[in-house]
């Protein structure tokens, strides 16, 4: 047959790295293949009755998508086996038109399901359903269509979850391709509607099923004849999404085109495997993400927490898409062993609580090149973009909240004093929008949902001491509310809390600050100032509008670039400023009089943490004696301990310390090589020996009066 | 008052102090007389509380003149006689040296009045403290005003007095009570304010002041070892702390 022939021609040019293991069961195949081709050839005419096809008209009535799973399985034995399977080449043809008819079907139970977008769901049910569906192959010719209902169902599913994952990821497909599988994951949103409640069942079974289906699949390959594919059967179940597209390729064009359709498939059979791939990695993610709101899903849902839900929907099809696209380039030759793995977590996702499969989620997310260093594996690295999508979106996180989450993440929101405002202004957008569920208390509830927020947030981009110190005032304040207050009021008294708060601590303690530094700047003075500070800024723009001249250094680097943004502010309030590198400190820093610099936290020991070269630029003025002041409002202080920059930093991305401009950067490569890892720290610690004042709105103070700030304020606001 | 010919560190921060000090009583709804009553009483308490404090001091740096021990100070300060003169009565023997400190020549008092005590005491030159360091055991100073950084406002000298002894391990004790505490945060030298450096009849008279020689010095805390106050002995950066139970 033209077909066979055809088809053997390309299992040649399909080419997958072979594992050791892969090795091995291509072996164990090779010879059961050999025995049953030889069983075949035995049991030629009754092979044909027994042969799906013929079950298939049974099924098509009942099960138009499972079908076209068991023809996908067929089919892609045909292609990849020998040109003893006449039998199934001869099927295909027939199959093809059936599959035409079932992708009607199934495009119109999808049009009537399509506007619940439960993609998601379909994805989890995704890999479980490669593996019924397998099962099913082997199931149905055995069993009867009685004990196959469960079957069926799963088969359902699989089929379009298989597809809908795939959908999901669809931009490498052909368009042909996409148009089916299009059509196919309408129909399995559609199913899945339908089973959400029997997900909590099904689970279960499905796990099974997938170690049962992955059996069936086995056999199933070693019956048929195949050689040189072996390695397929790995990627089991991508193929089986595969052949269900390579057989819509081959329905739309008929015989005359099917060479040209076969050529075609091995092309989109290639990304598609990569595409599916990475689907069942996310999927694996998703799935666990979504074992807490199906269990919410009894509870009443606002339209900000729909939203919300969408959103977070939204954003991990988009990581998922990035993912794809990603691991596509990087996963190539990880692909046979990585669909196993995905799939056994899947499982095991499945049967594990909510917190449990969180954990699994973040040691898996862990970026690989910072388990090289030793040293930092205990600081957060949060710039990894993998691990962005991996982290759980709650479904009940208000929009504002998940907005700000991700700007932080990309460092759109960056600055202590930025950074505070921008999580008290979604703060008071979720305190608005917060509506109390029946038989809470408002502050309980608010609480709770404080505390899923400020997770998120925090697993986002670590919090800075403003932050920490915001949301312990609005806790402390929130518990402080009678039991009995009305909901109006008690939204009232936080909102004009939290506008209190930044008005009082973050603008006017700016001003006084302003006001004060403004005495030590005399005319005629060089100033300094090292990285990017807004009330550093305020300051010197603010003493310039007063009348008082001065000349302003700014000192930036390489990783620093928002120094360039304060100069370029700075000139447009016109100041004189000159910019300068920090290594070129060392040079002008006997012609300054005083540097001024911001912090991003005080610590109690008097030790300032700010960006990463103020300790150096410290350490350089000191030795030229230069008074050093560092200016914070006092909702900076924080009240931690630390002596050097090792115990508490945060990591940023390392390929920010790559020169873009120099092409041939040694450092171009270093994902490839073992030897080689840049490290970005973001913060250091200035000891206390070197800063000769903290300037607060409070007072002008010495570095180790730190204590004695905190001990005010806890008299003052009892937090 | 600041605009007499006295040096001004303390008389700005002792009345600063007694301002607060009056106001802070509870004034409720009363008459006017009341009020002015009040202030009055806080006032004598005021002034009592100053006067204790310079006996207060000089017991608490009793201990610290041990017998048989060199003390080396600049200039004169009421602080430093008073508790020399209580560990002569308690009869331990000690040897003082005192710096003349021009331009007014103030250490040359403070060594007639000392050796009218019964110590023993030796005039010299300013610019011997280098000399001399090596053989002294501490370096005991008053001071006009101690700043919000924990460093004093002395007479001018005491800077480079303080940095010798650093330099050669000696403790420097400051023995200073508290209404001198001020809320002024000098950076540097030319930080401190005019009023404290030049007597304003000069500065009233607008001379070049680049051309006249300050009257005080500003000493960092690096170079404190102790402060003695009549609110305890105090670290350099306890004085912050300190200052701001006072003032807030």
């Amino acid at each position: 047959m033209v077909l066979s022939k055809t088809n053997s021609e390309i299992s040649p040019t399909i080419v997958f790295q072979l594992t050791t293991s892969k090795k091995r069961r291509i072996r164990r195949k090779k010879l059961q293949a050999a025995r049953a081709c030889h069983n075949n050839q035995q049991k030629k005419p009754t092979d044909a009755k027994n042969h799906p096809r013929e079950n298939v008209p049974k099924e098509v009535g009942e099960n138009p998508i499972s079908v076209i799973e068991q023809i996908g399985n067929e089919l892609k034995e045909n292609i990849k086996l020998d040109s003893n399977t006449n039998n199934l080449t001869m099927s295909s043809k027939e199959k093809s038109r059936e599959e035409i008819l079932a992708a009607r079907e199934a495009k119109k139970l999808a049009k009537q399901k399509a506007k619940k977008g439960e993609v998601v769901q379909n994805e989890v049910i995704g890999t479980q359903s490669i593996k019924d569906t397998t099962k099913s192959d082997k199931d149905i010719p055995k069993q009867n269509s009685d004990s196959g209902d469960k079957v069926k169902k799963e088969l359902k599913n699989t089929s379009k979850d298989k597809i809908s994952k795939v959908t999901s990821t669809v931009i490498k497909s052909k368009d042909e391709v996409d148009h089916l599988v299009d059509s196919n994951t309408l129909v399995n949103i559609g199913n899945v509607q339908k089973e959400n409640l029997d997900k909590g069942q099904t689970s279960s079974e499905k796990s099974k099923e997938e170690v049962m289906a992955e059996r069936a699949a086995k056999k199933a390959m070693k019956q048929a004849n195949k050689k040189g594919v072996s390695e397929m059967v790995e990627v089991d179940k991508k193929n089986l999404t595969e052949e269900s597209k390579k057989e819509s390729l081959l329905k739309d064009d008929n015989a005359a085109e099917k060479d040209m359709t076969i050529k075609d498939v091995v092309e989109t059979l290639k990304d598609i495997a990569n595409v599916a791939r990475a689907v069942q990695d996310v999927t694996a993610i998703v799935q666990s993400i979504h074992l807490e709101p199906k269990k919410q899903e009894e509870s009443s849902k606002s339209k900000a927490e729909l939203k919300a839900e969408r959103r977070a929907k939204q954003e991990a099809q988009r990581a998922a898409k990035q993912a794809a696209q990603e691991q596509k380039v990087v996963k190539q030759k990880q692909a046979p062993s990585k669909p196993e793995k995905t799939v056994t977590d899947v499982a095991k996702l499945s049967k594990e609580e909510k917190p449990k499969a969180k954990l699994t989620e973040k040691t898996k997310s862990k970026p690989q090149y910072i388990q090289r260093i030793n040293w930092f594996q205990h600081l957060s690295t949060g710039h990894e973009k993998e691990s962005l999508k991996n982290i759980a979106i709650n479904s009940n996180l208000h929009p504002a909240i998940v907005k700000l989450g991700v700007q932080l993440a990309s460092r759109v929101v960056a600055g202590s004093n930025a950074r505070c405002i921008a999580l008290l202004d979604a703060l008071r957008k979720m305190v608005t929008d917060y509506t109390l569920p029946a038989k809470t208390e408002f502050a309980r509830g608010l609480e709770s949902q404080l505390t899923s927020s400020v997770e998120y947030l925090w697993s986002m981009r670590q919090p800075s001491a403003s932050q920490t110190n915001a949301i312990k005032y609005f806790r402390h304040n929130l518990t402080q509310l009678p039991n009995n207050v009305n909901e109006h009021d008690a939204k009232k008294t936080l909102k004009d809390l939290i506008d209190n708060y930044v008005r009082e601590q973050i603008d006017k303690a700016g001003e006084a600050i302003s006001l004060a530094v403004r005495e030590k700047i005399c005319n005629g003075d060089n100033i300094l100032t090292y990285g990017c500070s807004s009330l550093v800024e305020r300051i010197l723009v603010e003493a310039w509008s007063a009348g008082v001249r001065f000349h302003v250094v700014v000192v930036g680097s390489r990783l620093q670039r928002a120094a360039i943004g304060l100069l370029r502010r700075l000139c447009t309030a016109g100041l004189p400023c000159t910019y300068l590198d920090i290594t070129a400190v060392s040079y002008v820093i006997k012609k300054i009089n005083k540097v001024i610099v911001g912090a991003g936290s005080l610590l109690v020991n008097g030790s300032v943490l700010s960006a990463a070269g103020t300790a150096q630029v410290a350490l350089l003025a000191r030795a030229a004696n230069v008074p050093v002041l560092v200016a914070a409002e006092t909702h900076k202080f924080s009240d931690r301990v630390q002596t050097d920059a090792f115990v508490y930093n945060e990591i940023g991305d390392p390929d920010e310390l790559i020169d873009k401009s120099d092409e041939n950067s040694p450092l171009k490569d270093w994902r490839s090589n073992p030897n080689l890892t840049p490290l970005n720290l973001l913060y250091d610690v200035t000891p206390p020996s070197l800063v000769t004042a903290v300037v607060t709105e409070l007072a002008i103070l010495p570095c180790t009066s730190a204590p004695v700030v905190l001990r005010t304020k806890l008299a003052e606001h009892g937090v | 008052m600041r605009h007499c010919d006295q040096p001004v560190a303390a008389i700005s921060s002792g009345c600063e102090l007694f301002m607060r000090f009056i106001t802070f009583a509870k004034i409720d709804v009363k008459s006017f007389e009341e009020c002015e009553q009040i202030m009055l009483q806080r006032g004598h308490i005021f002034l009592n509380q100053l006067l204790e404090a310079r006996g207060k001091v000089a017991e608490q740096a009793l201990p610290f003149i041990s017998d048989g021990c060199k003390i080396l100070t600049h200039s004169r300060s009421r602080v430093v006689l008073q508790a020399m003169l209580e560990a002569a009565k308690a009869n331990k023997r000690f040897q003082v040296f005192v710096t003349m400190s021009c331009p007014d020549n103030s250490g040359e008092l403070m060594h007639k009045q000392l050796v009218s005590a019964g110590v023993d005491a030796t005039l010299i030159l300013d610019s011997s403290v280098g000399y001399i360091m090596e053989q002294v055991d501490i370096v005991m100073i008053g001071a006009e005003g101690v700043t919000e950084s924990g460093g004093i406002i002395n007479k001018i000298g005491t800077y480079g007095l303080g940095m010798a002894a650093l330099e050669l391990k000696k403790p420097v004790y400051v023995l200073a009570e508290s209404f001198k505490f001020s809320r002024i945060y000098p950076l540097n030298q030319q930080d401190l304010p005019i009023e404290f450096k030049y007597l304003s009849s000069v500065i009233k008279s607008k001379k070049n002041l680049s051309q006249e020689h300050p009257l005080v010095d500003y000493t960092p805390p690096a170079y404190i070892t102790l402060l003695f106050t009549d609110l305890g002995i105090l670290t350099p950066s306890a004085v912050s702390d300190e200052l701001i139970n006072l003032y807030l």
